[in-house]
């Protein structure tokens, strides 16, 4: 390896190999906002690259559920054909939990929109877009149900045939999402 | 607004794709077997909820603690008995607890 240093402590080439690490931090990817959406949708992952979704001031509308669904270039997203599971802890510490077969769930718990009661979550989707592996996936969050009671939820899992998922869709159970900033950020998968 | 898809364009500029005739008969039946399903995710809640105040009781039933009262086994019958009192418009009130 042969390095040029134009002034003290700053080299400005590097020729040969460097031995540096590959980059491995999340970089942003692109934002969406939702406004009365019925879904958000991510669209062009590519393979070798984590993905991340930070979703902040999320709101929905009382009595719905939140997921997801891997999809295909197209789109053509998957509905059934998944091994995931989601578990809560309410603000009582009860526990509850089940498994889903057809989706991505994303929040267990029945989500408000009532004023104060924006949820969060982060959703992250392992090398998707890799034809040759099955897409793996799991989230984190904090939602409220329409009684002003806050949760705890994390869901993970998996899509069970190994194929290029470059596209995600979140959606609601019923109605739209009332508003909510997706950030999606990616890294290498390496 | 019509429903619609929040994404971005290869620009990365955020768009709002309205849904085409077979996506909204397609979300209408979604949102039919969604509400359709109300009562049965409802009760489900109420059996947790209630599972979890008769959980908060258990000691009451610890050898330690000697006989349990009327009371308290009145109050805990009413809780295991309070899904089938449970009315749609949620105007059965939980049971008072009891000292």
């Amino acid at each position: 390896m042969t390095a040029t240093k134009i002034t003290p402590g700053l080299i400005t080439t590097l020729a040969g190999a460097t031995g540096f690490p590959a980059p491995s931090g999340y970089s942003l990817v692109s934002t969406i906002n939702a406004s009365s959406s019925t879904t958000v949708d991510i669209s062009g992952m590519e393979s070798g690259y984590d993905y991340m979704i930070n979703i902040t001031q999320w709101k929905g509308s009382a009595n719905i559920t939140f997921y997801g669904y891997v999809g295909v270039a197209g789109p053509t997203f998957r509905t059934a054909n998944y091994r995931s599971h989601w578990a809560e802890i309410n603000y009582s510490g009860a526990s509850g939990g089940a498994q889903e077969t057809n989706r991505v769930p994303i929040s267990y718990t029945a989500a408000s929109g009532d004023t104060d009661e924006e949820s969060h979550f982060r959703v992250e989707l392992l090398d998707p877009a890799n034809a040759s592996v099955k897409t793996q996936f799991f989230n984190r969050g904090a939602t409220c149900n329409s009684s002003n009671n806050q949760y705890s939820v994390h869901a993970q899992g998996k899509y069970l045939t190994a194929e290029a998922n470059t596209d995600f869709r979140f959606y609601v159970s019923s109605g739209n999402i009332a508003s909510g900033i997706f950030k999606v950020y990616r890294r290498p998968n390496v | 607004m019509a429903r619609h898809h929040a994404t971005v364009n290869s620009e990365g500029e955020q768009i709002n794709v309205p849904f085409s005739s077979e996506e909204e008969t397609a979300r209408d039946a979604e949102e039919k077997t969604w509400s359709d399903g109300a009562d049965a995710r409802k009760m489900a809640e109420i059996r947790r909820d209630r599972d979890v105040l008769l959980g908060n009781t258990d000691w009451w039933g610890a050898s330690d603690n000697g006989t349990m009262s009327d009371a308290r086994i009145a109050y805990r019958l009413a809780l295991r008995n309070y899904p089938a009192t449970y009315t749609a418009n949620n105007s059965a009130a939980w049971p008072t607890v009891v000292n």
